[in-house]
């Protein structure tokens, strides 16, 4: 098996989205939840009522 | 807390929890899905969570809350996976093999991150052909799923190319291949990804 250092690996991406000047509209990417089952439903369901708890915003915009 | 950073401590805790099953002698999860496509993406695509395939889940659940992970349980809470109460991060594992069992594992990568700790991750071809897969399930290919295989082909170097191809076949049932990808790409370079 192939082993890479984290740190090393995500600035070489990082490098390579630079060099093909792709800039990221998350909304392209996002997965419209159609195929999630339940418990995934409720596992993002509960991250996003943790965050709100938390007064703090959820890291990800999901669709369930 | 940064994207970044919190996605960095989580899979920091993941292998924290891998070192733990695999001095226990378990098996080793591996990352796939959205926590799989947000490392190759280096934090271009985030997910809400972490999916890992393992032979069996409790090993790295309890591995998980060891390390700070709670556990979901009671009434209208997910009867699956765990979750990071500071960094808004969960876990879910689903068991059985990587791809059913049609991935080569020989190509799936080890990951070090921190000292001395290391997670397994889907190899991203076997990545890409998932993608490729979700994409052509439906009658019209679903275009976030076409965003995100051009988006890992266009990014992850060193890719093997007849070992991609030939999943993408295999996954898809030969509706697509790489020349399927490839299309997309260049169908959609005008369209940021």
């Amino acid at each position: 098996m192939q082993t890479m250092d984290f740190d090393g690996y995500q600035e070489q991406l990082a490098r390579r989205k630079l060099e093909l000047g792709i800039v990221i509209d998350p909304e392209l990417y996002r997965n419209d939840g159609s195929r999630r089952t339940e418990s995934k439903r409720a596992l993002l369901q509960e991250l996003a009522d943790n965050a709100a708890a938390q007064g703090r915003p959820v890291r990800f915009k999901a669709n369930y | 807390m940064a994207d970044y950073e919190s996605f960095k401590e989580a899979l920091s805790l993941l292998a924290e929890a891998v070192a733990k099953v695999r001095s226990d002698g378990e098996v080793e999860p591996i990352l796939v899905g959205g926590g799989a496509v947000e490392f190759y993406t280096a934090g271009g695509i985030i997910s809400g969570d972490l999916d890992l395939v393992a032979p069996e889940a409790e090993p790295i659940e309890e591995a998980l809350i060891s390390v700070g992970f709670d556990r979901s349980t009671g009434p209208g809470k997910p009867r699956r996976g765990v979750v990071h109460p500071r960094l808004g991060m969960g876990v879910e594992v689903v068991s059985g093999a990587l791809m059913d069992g049609n991935a080569d594992r020989t190509r799936i990568k080890v990951i070090n991150i921190g000292h001395d700790r290391s997670f397994k991750i889907i190899p991203p071809e076997d990545l890409i052909a998932d993608r490729v897969a979700q994409a052509v399930s439906t009658e019209v290919p679903d275009q976030r799923m076409v965003a995100q295989a051009v988006l890992l082909y266009r990014l992850v170097l060193g890719l093997d190319e007849d070992y991609l191809d030939k999943r993408i076949r295999f996954e898809t049932g030969d509706d697509a291949d790489l020349s399927t990808v490839k299309m997309w790409a260049e169908d959609n370079a005008d369209h940021g990804f």
